[in-house]
């Protein structure tokens, strides 16, 4: 009876649900909502319930019905009727003890149902949910989730691209956080027809970074945690915008990748940041998502400082020198400027791309960022 | 006839035994007892369990036993219809026809849902078409040149999908790329349904003609000559062949190389003749696809292979096994 008693879920339960319970519960249950049972067969199970509890059926009983008559609803509907089940059982034989536990959860603060297992379906999730101070209720990730510490030693999902239905499933999961721009659609939309609760964040600009983190916040309780991380973010770009002003905007170019040269495109998030860090990217006017520049490309483009994104620095530095020293008419390699940046601060966007912002302004405006200008202060959930 | 019996019993306790396997094994801890009894008494088993295998597990597994069975027999099909050995839907690039035509009608943007489909089915036929009308304007029909003009338009073809999935997105191209080497992955009730039921009914199709393919596969004046009307069969079991490629293209992708070796060894155990041959190939290749299928899934677990790359690994060490004892 691991996952329909009235034990499981019991501190999550919010104490005005008790009483109007099953209206509550199934209100809520509409067509944004395909998992839920009809409010006609709850009101049967309940009916059910209250038979069975006084004619001394067991738990286990009324759970079976439970699964029977509604076999596709939510968790969290079935851990509340069972538990207003018990309720009544309770009421029937024992009504001090009924009164002192109403008595008791009143006195619980009326915290929003908090997720308890949450599966990520892509690293940036688990940066994000750790921010929100979630990072302890993380079940399952996908491959390369390397933040915040000890999420290598979780169950894997398989990778983001190639996501496990089934290991999602097997971690019971009662959130899963995903990205629009990185999770198939068609993935996303089969784990909400196996009754999973999926939110997806959008990552692919600032704002709608932003507005994602708010959006997870109020899904999952943390709007006051959610609030203090934006509120962080726009702090360091505050300060990295007003240490930028006046000063001169370099042409810089941004790299992935050296053979051949993969740059940012168009619209992208990095380009975003380049121009937030007070920098001009070269490959802002390109259509292409991610543009593949040949050497003669790179000559033509005459950056004046590179920022390689890497996660070997030393190493990576070394092969840039030797690569671009045969073409000393790019001026970033004409004054030395090329630079190398960590890419888990880069490329994977959260709330902690503001420690990427600050190192890429680092990176453009040395002078400008001596240590502990405009450094982000996070705190991490994570032991 | 006790030898055709016999082949069908083995093959069938195969795919039997493997679909159990398939049932009871994934990335996920299931032990095979609940597993069954997930399949037969789902109350008896807690709601994870209940959902993992049958709204996992079992769709997965029926779509794997369709698409074998389906591919064995469109390979069956074109070995017939060419008398060549080395014809399948994969070989003669019917696959990689069907697969074109279904990302071209998504990149388009057709709606409906038998929009995919209906591409994949076109994609098909005119593969068949211009395969047969090279190998027509060579001088030696229905030998090498077919094979040939087979590979030739697989490579094309392979080249205009390369360049239609660099037109797609990158986050959508990720998907296409497992789609495009062949996965059960996406599988579920309500796709298998629909497919199931054609399949069936071109299998029934493919059993009405299978005297006709013995005929043809002999020789086509003699099939003649007995009262078939060649030009008409063969129309219809082109259309059959590209029909079953089309549906599993659509449902898994390309996935090669059941249809080409599955033929081969239903053969070596009961002969030429058609009429035994589909209904022993049909099973054996549901057989293989569910075994390629757990492998994919429980060997690199919990990431997946590319189930085209397992029947692609089992596949080809048949074949050459085949080839050698021929040779000899």
């Amino acid at each position: 009876m691991p996952h329909c008693g009235p034990s499981v879920r019991f501190p999550s339960v919010r104490p005005e649900k008790l009483s109007p319970f099953i209206s509550v519960r199934f209100a809520r249950c509409g067509a944004g909502t395909p998992a839920c049972a009809p409010p006609k067969a709850a009101e049967s199970i309940a009916e059910f319930g209250m038979r069975n509890a006084k004619s001394g059926g067991t738990a286990r009983d009324t759970d079976r019905v439970l699964r029977r008559s509604a076999p596709r609803a939510d968790r969290s509907v079935c851990a509340t009727l069972s538990f207003a089940i018990s309720q009544f059982s309770i009421f029937n034989s024992q009504f001090g003890r009924a009164l002192l536990l109403t008595l008791a959860l009143l006195a619980v603060p009326a915290a929003a149902a908090e997720p308890q297992r949450i599966v990520t379906l892509v690293p940036s999730a688990a940066e994000v949910l750790d921010g929100l101070g979630l990072a302890d209720r993380i079940v399952g990730v996908t491959d390369y989730t390397d933040f915040p510490a000890g999420m290598e030693a979780l169950p894997k999902v398989g990778a983001f691209n190639n996501l496990n239905i089934e290991a999602t499933v097997a971690l019971r999961p009662d959130l899963a956080v995903a990205t629009s721009d990185g999770n198939s659609p068609a993935v996303i939309a089969r784990l909400r027809r196996l009754g999973i609760d999926v939110v997806v964040l959008d990552l692919r600009y600032w704002e709608t970074t932003q507005g994602s983190i708010l959006d997870l916040g109020k899904h999952t309780g943390r709007e006051r945690e959610a609030k203090q991380l934006v509120a962080e973010m726009n702090r360091v770009a505050g300060c990295v915008s007003a240490a930028t002003k006046g000063a001169k905007r370099p042409r810089v170019l941004f790299a992935f990748d050296m053979n051949p040269v993969i740059a940012p495109g168009q619209d992208s998030f990095t380009n975003q940041l380049i121009g937030m860090a007070g920098g001009e990217s070269v490959t802002k006017g390109n259509p292409a998502p991610y543009p593949r520049l040949s050497a003669e490309g790179l000559i033509a483009l005459a950056p004046e400082v590179i920022v390689v994104s890497t996660m070997n620095p030393a190493k990576d530095l070394e092969a840039w020198k030797a690569w671009l020293g045969r073409w000393p008419a790019i001026p970033a390699v004409k004054q030395g400027a090329i630079r190398m940046i960590d890419s888990r601060t880069i490329d994977r966007p959260s709330h902690r791309l503001v420690i990427g912002l600050r190192e890429l302004a680092a990176n453009l405006h040395p002078a400008l960022f001596p240590k502990g200008v405009c450094e982000p202060k996070w705190r991490s959930s994570a032991k | 006839m006790r030898r055709f019996w016999i082949s069908i019993a083995i093959a069938a306790g195969l795919l039997v035994a493997a679909s159990v396997a398939s049932l009871a094994n994934g990335s996920a801890p299931v032990p095979a007892g609940d597993a069954l009894r997930a399949v037969l008494d789902p109350g008896s088993v807690d709601a994870t369990t209940a959902m993992i295998v049958r709204s996992i597990r079992a769709p997965r597994l029926v779509t794997a036993v369709v698409v074998g069975w389906a591919l064995a027999l469109a390979g069956l099909c074109f070995q017939s219809l060419l008398r060549n050995p080395l014809a399948s839907e994969y070989t003669l690039g019917v696959s990689s026809g069907a697969a074109l035509g279904a990302v071209a009608t998504v990149l388009v943007g057709v709606a409906g849902a038998l929009a995919v489909p209906t591409g994949a089915f076109i994609g098909a036929m005119a593969t068949i078409a211009v395969v047969l009308f090279i190998a027509h304007a060579s001088f030696s029909f229905e030998t090498t040149s077919t094979i040939l003009a087979g590979i030739v338009f697989t490579s094309l073809a392979n080249a205009a999908l390369s360049l239609m999935l660099t037109l797609i997105a990158p986050d959508e191209l990720q998907s296409f790329f497992f789609w495009f080497l062949g996965s059960f992955a996406s599988a579920e009730w309500g796709m298998v349904g629909p497919v199931a039921a054609v399949v069936a009914v071109l299998s029934l199709v493919l059993m009405g003609h299978a005297w006709h393919m013995n005929a043809i596969s002999v020789n086509e004046e003699l099939a003649e000559q007995v009262g078939i009307s060649v030009t008409r069969s063969k129309l219809v079991l082109y259309g059959v062949a590209s029909l079953l490629t089309a549906t599993v293209v659509t449902l898994a992708g390309t996935i090669g190389f059941v249809g080409l070796v599955v033929p081969h060894v239903a053969r070596l155990a009961v002969g030429v003749d058609n009429r035994r041959l589909i209904p022993l190939a049909a099973i054996s290749g549901a057989a293989l696809c569910v075994i390629s299928d757990l492998v994919a899934r429980t060997l690199l677990a919990p990431n997946e292979l590319p189930v085209g790359v397992v029947t692609a690994f089992i596949g080809v060490p048949v074949f050459v096994s085949l080839m050698r004892r021929r040779g000899r």
